[in-house]
Formats: C-alpha cells, structure tokens, sequence
C-alpha cells in the first residue's frame, strides 16, 4: 500500500518535471542552447498568475492556457530577439547570459514581491481523488495530464505541420535547412516562445499547490535538465517518459532510503547517464538531436 | 567551441613587459599600497578583503575554465571543501589551522581527479551542467550527514580563529590573491599553460600533436581545485561561520566566480582579478545603499551587467583596457607625424 503511494506521489511530482522539462528540450533540442534560466520563467509565471488572481478575480486555470501561454510566447520571442540571437556561435557566452537572466529576473520578482511566498486559491486547491484506493492531489494530476495532453500536442504539432516539420528539419541541420530556404531565425523566435509559453503555464498550473517564492525556478531546472538528459536531447516523448522516470525514483528512493538523499541519488544517476549514453536513455545521435 | 578571446589570449601569452616576474612583483606591490589607502576604516577594510578573496577565486577558476576553456559551475564543491576541512578538524578535532588547509587541498585535488574521468567526457553545455549536477550532489550530501553538522553549519569558536583583525586578514588576502596570480603566471609562462591554450583553441589537433587532452585538463582541474579550497579555508576562518547554503551555493559562488573572470576578461592574467575588484566590492556596496528600499538590487544589476559583457564585451575589462591602450599609441604615433 506505502508503495502505491509512494509511487503515485512520483508519478506526480514526475508530471511537473516533465512539463518543465519538453519546453526545456525543445530550446536545446532545436537552438541547441542550454537555458539555464528555463526555470525562472516558471517562477515569473506563478507571480503573475498570481496577480492576475489577486486583481482581477482570474482563476489560475484559466489563465494559464488564455493569458500566461500568450504572455510567455511574447516574453521567449523577445528574450531570443534581444539577447540569445547574438549569441548564438558562442556556447560560453549563451551560458553566461542565461546565468544573467537567472540574477535579473529572480532580483526583479524578489524586489516587488518583498521575499514573501504567494499562493493562489482555486476550488480544487488541496483537494483529493480516490484512485485505486490511493488518494491522488487533483492539482497536481492536472499538471501530469496537462503535461500528457501538450506532450501529444507538440507531437503532432512537430509530425503533421509544415512549421513542426521545418523546426525539425533546423534542429537536424540548420545550414542545409537554411539551403531548403527555411528561415532558421523564424523558427527560433518561434521555438523560444512556445519554450518559454509552457515554462510559464507550467508555473501557472504549478500555483494552487506550490507556494511561488523566489528561488523555486532554479529548483526545478537541474531536474529538468536531468530529465532532458535521461530522455534525450530534442526528444518530447522522451521529455515526458524521462520525467516520470524521475519523479518516480525521487519518490522510491526517499521512501527506501532518506527523503533528504533522494536528490543526490538521481543527481548520481544523471551523472551516470550523462557519462555512459550522452545521448539519452531514448534518444538517437546528439547530432541527429530527433524530435518527437 | 572556440572562445571568442583565443585571438587575443594567444598574444597574452607571447612576452610582454606585464607578464615578466619584474612587472608582476611591481604591479602587486603597487596595488598592496593602493590597497592600505583604501582601508580606512572597517567598512572599506572588508570591501577589500572581499574584492582581494575573490579575485583569488576568480584567477583560480580562471586556470581551468579561461586557459583551459573547461567552463565549472560547481566550483562551490571546492569552496567548500577547504571550508568544511579546516572548520570541522578545527572545532572537532582540534586540529590547528595549517594541516586543516592541507587537507582541504587534498581532499580537493582529490576529488578533483576522481571526477575528472567522467565530467571530462561531456563538452561544452553538458559539462557545465554536469558540475552543476556534481555541485547539487556535494550540498544535499552536506546537509544530510550528521559529522557535517548537517544544515546547521559549523561555527568556529572565536577564541580558535587565527587571525581576527580586518588588517592583517587584508595582508593575508593580499597574499592568496598574489599566489593564485603567481600560480597562473608559472603556468602561461611555461610549457603547461601552452599545453592547456592548445587544447581550449583545438582540441583534435593538441590531441594530433602528441598533448593527451584528458591529462592537462585533469592537471588544470587539479591545480585550480586546490587553490579554490586554499580560498574556501580563508574564507570560512575569516567568516568564522560555515552555513552550507551560502558556501555550496550554485548561484553565489559556483556561477559568481566565473561571472567575475568573464567580466574581468577570460582567460588573461589580470582579468579575473580586475572584475572581482570591482564587481565583489560593488555588489556589496549596493546591497548596503538599498539594503531598505529595493531588496535584490545589487544582484539584479550582477545580472545585467552579466548578459551586457556577454552581448558586448566578450573580452571584458581587461580587454578593453588593452584596446583603450592600443588606440592612445595609435594616437601618440599620428601626433609624431
């Protein structure tokens, strides 16, 4: 019985990895920049959830999908336009800014929001569902069906759209891409604001059952990064598949040896993983970096 | 994988009067008596120290991730390897301050080794993620174990604290920042730091020329993890306060180290140093003017001026200095004509 729940909760926890994670993967699948500052936009997303709930009464599933998606997709455009676009023949430099970004914007939150942690209210806050005997948190099974649901849209999106197939051409080959006259600039813009559009709405989804506190985005990015790594570069299946993968050894490995060791145990393994299959567990050639 | 500055760093490392023996020892004397003007009182005193410790820092991590082009995140580990080493022998053992130093420099080079062979498999991204990873591990495992006192710390009684006068830890600083630069300089001087430029700059033809790339970064690494816990054993004596948090931190060690070098200017002598001059006393500076009013400033600013130097000022100050330098001799020479 323990083990249903243990494995239930990591289930769970795995749903919230995941989400961060594809939008994660995809800037790395398909610009091939590692966005340290991926979690950061989580964490703007859950202020301005929010604030859109303290001022104007919007609850924060229905802002997610209707303002924080839109919102994000401005503000990835924007950060890709104005800073990553210059810096994109340079792997150090990209580091150091999304580093940047990480300073600018958790000092900015942290000077308006005063440190204090902000919580959203909806009806389902705190609520359960009996599954199976086990009780499950319905906001964060909302996150691990939301994460399902956009894993599949993505995947269609990549697989059946003219757009998703010249995304995926970039990611396999820009230069020859670029021969086949796709404008790989577009598709950047493009690929920075549906990454940052679901880190926000992640954020958002994240509110009724996270407190949002300054620090919480970078919490979250060397999970995500692990997950990237075991599902592999530019994979969203993988992404999703990876995800779960480490909520549910989080969640086994506190429960058979020490809650505050479950980190270093799946650090370790990423470290494994990333030493023996760079790659990922799924994925194909780094250079190929498949998407979907 | 090229670095942005391997055009410049190469001329660096060719002669030239700053990186003779007799122009660093004037140059380091004449910033030691800068350095006493400046410490007027406590206040200024402290903002030194600071500026001087990590500038050590910065040059140390300069060996790796600026001549050897191995870009760490998770030199916080080594921070706080020397810090652990001397503040637990000290308070539980009651060892004396130079065999705790020594250890920490062991355990380091130690550690440093042992995770050579993996992490020096990745490349580029992957790497700094991978010591971003290695850096995560070190600190849950601090916080989990008891003989580390767990999150709690490790206070050092005050009456065992070597030194405690603002003055002398200024001399001592001082003296750490001086052999961190004199460590680099031995370097770049000689066959190593030719070694370690070459496998930044091009890996497969180092590797061509007969240069096993694995065993100069591992030298690098080596070299620059034990001068960071030289740093970290100063840092936790001059503190008398070791909270696992501040120094195991990703954010304000691991990724501020780097920042310091990158704005200083990566991979020259002075660079490193110059950007913790200004940057550590000056984020301290602002925390204290808006310490009331706007929470979070002077790291804000950390940040912009961190995503500025990587937009424009990839050579940072010391680049710019030698630019500035080289436009005053174009225009002594249009003056002769």
């Amino acid at each position: 019985m323990d083990l249903a729940i243990v494995l239930s909760s990591g289930l769970l926890i795995g749903g919230i990895y995941a989400f961060i994670a594809i939008g994660l993967n995809l800037i790395f699948g398909v610009v091939r920049v590692a966005n340290f500052a991926q979690g950061e936009f989580v964490m703007l997303g859950m202020f301005v959830t929010y604030l859109l709930q303290t001022n104007f009464n919007i609850d924060p599933y229905i802002s997610a999908w209707l303002i924080i998606a839109p919102l994000g997709f401005i503000l990835g455009a924007l950060v890709y336009i104005l800073v990553i676009r210059r810096l994109l023949d340079d792997h150090y430099m990209q580091m150091f800014a999304t580093f940047g970004l990480i300073f600018v914007f958790q000092n900015l939150v942290l000077s308006l929001s005063r440190g204090e942690a902000k919580q959203t209210k909806s009806v389902v806050a705190g609520k359960t569902i009996n599954a199976f005997g086990v009780d499950v948190s319905i906001p964060r099974l909302i996150i691990l069906l939301s994460a399902v649901a956009v894993a599949l849209l993505l995947i269609q999106f990549l697989n059946r759209t003219i757009i998703g197939t010249a995304m995926r051409a970039v990611a396999q080959d820009q230069k020859t891409s670029t021969l086949m006259g796709i404008n790989a600039n577009q598709i950047y813009i493009l690929t920075f604001g549906i990454s940052i559009a679901l880190a926000a709405m992640a954020g958002a989804l994240l509110t009724p059952s996270y407190a949002a506190t300054t620090e919480i985005g970078f919490g979250f990015i060397l999970p995500a990064f692990a997950v990237v790594v075991l599902g592999g570069l530019g994979s969203v299946k993988g992404s999703l598949v990876g995800g779960v993968l480490i909520g549910v050894i989080e969640g086994l490995a506190g429960y058979l040896l020490d809650p505050q060791l479950k980190q270093a145990i799946w650090f370790t393994l990423f470290l494994i993983v990333l030493v023996i299959r760079p790659n990922g567990l799924f994925g194909k050639s780094v250079k190929g970096g498949m998407l979907a | 994988m090229t670095l942005d500055i391997e055009t410049t760093s190469q001329k660096t490392t060719l002669k030239s009067p700053l990186k003779s023996w007799g122009g660093f020892v004037i140059g380091m004397v004449i910033l030691l008596v800068f350095a006493r003007m400046v410490s007027t009182d406590g206040y200024y005193n402290s903002l030194v120290n600071a500026g001087f410790l990590f500038g050590g820092l910065a040059v140390a991590w300069n060996i790796l991730g600026g001549y050897c082009g191995q870009f760490s995140f998770g030199h916080a580990v080594f921070v706080g390897v020397g810090a652990y080493s001397v503040a637990l022998t000290k308070t539980d053992h009651n060892w004396g301050t130079i065999p705790g130093i020594i250890l920490g420099i062991m355990i380091s080079i130690a550690v440093a080794m042992a995770i050579s062979w993996p992490l020096f498999r990745l490349r580029g991204s992957f790497f700094a993620i991978g010591t971003l990873a290695f850096s995560e591990v070190a600190l849950s495992l601090a916080l989990y174990f008891t003989w580390t006192h767990g999150a709690l710390g490790v206070q050092i009684p005050f009456d065992r604290l070597p030194i405690v006068d603002q003055k002398v830890w200024l001399l001592v600083f001082f003296a750490y920042l001086v052999f961190c630069m004199g460590t680099s300089l031995f370097l770049i001087r000689g066959r190593l730091g030719y070694y370690m430029i070459s496998v930044r700059d091009d890996e497969a033809t180092a590797a061509a020329s007969g240069i096993n790339p694995l065993t100069i970064k591992t030298i690098a690494f080596a070299i620059s993890a034990a001068l960071t816990s030289l740093g970290g054993s100063l840092y936790v004596l001059y503190l008398g306060n070791l909270d696992p948090r501040a120094f195991l931190s990703t954010l304000e060690i691991g990724a501020f180290i780097p920042l310091l070098a990158l704005i200083g200017g990566l991979g020259t002598l002075f660079g490193p140093f110059l950007g913790a001059l200004f940057l550590e006393p000056g984020q301290t500076y602002l925390r204290g003017q808006f310490a009331g009013s706007l929470a979070g400033i002077s790291q804000g600013t950390v940040g912009i001026i961190l995503i500025l130097a990587a937009l424009y000022f990839r050579q940072g100050f010391w680049g710019a200095l030698k630019q500035f330098g080289k436009w005053v001799q174009r225009i002594a020479k249009g003056a002769k004509k």
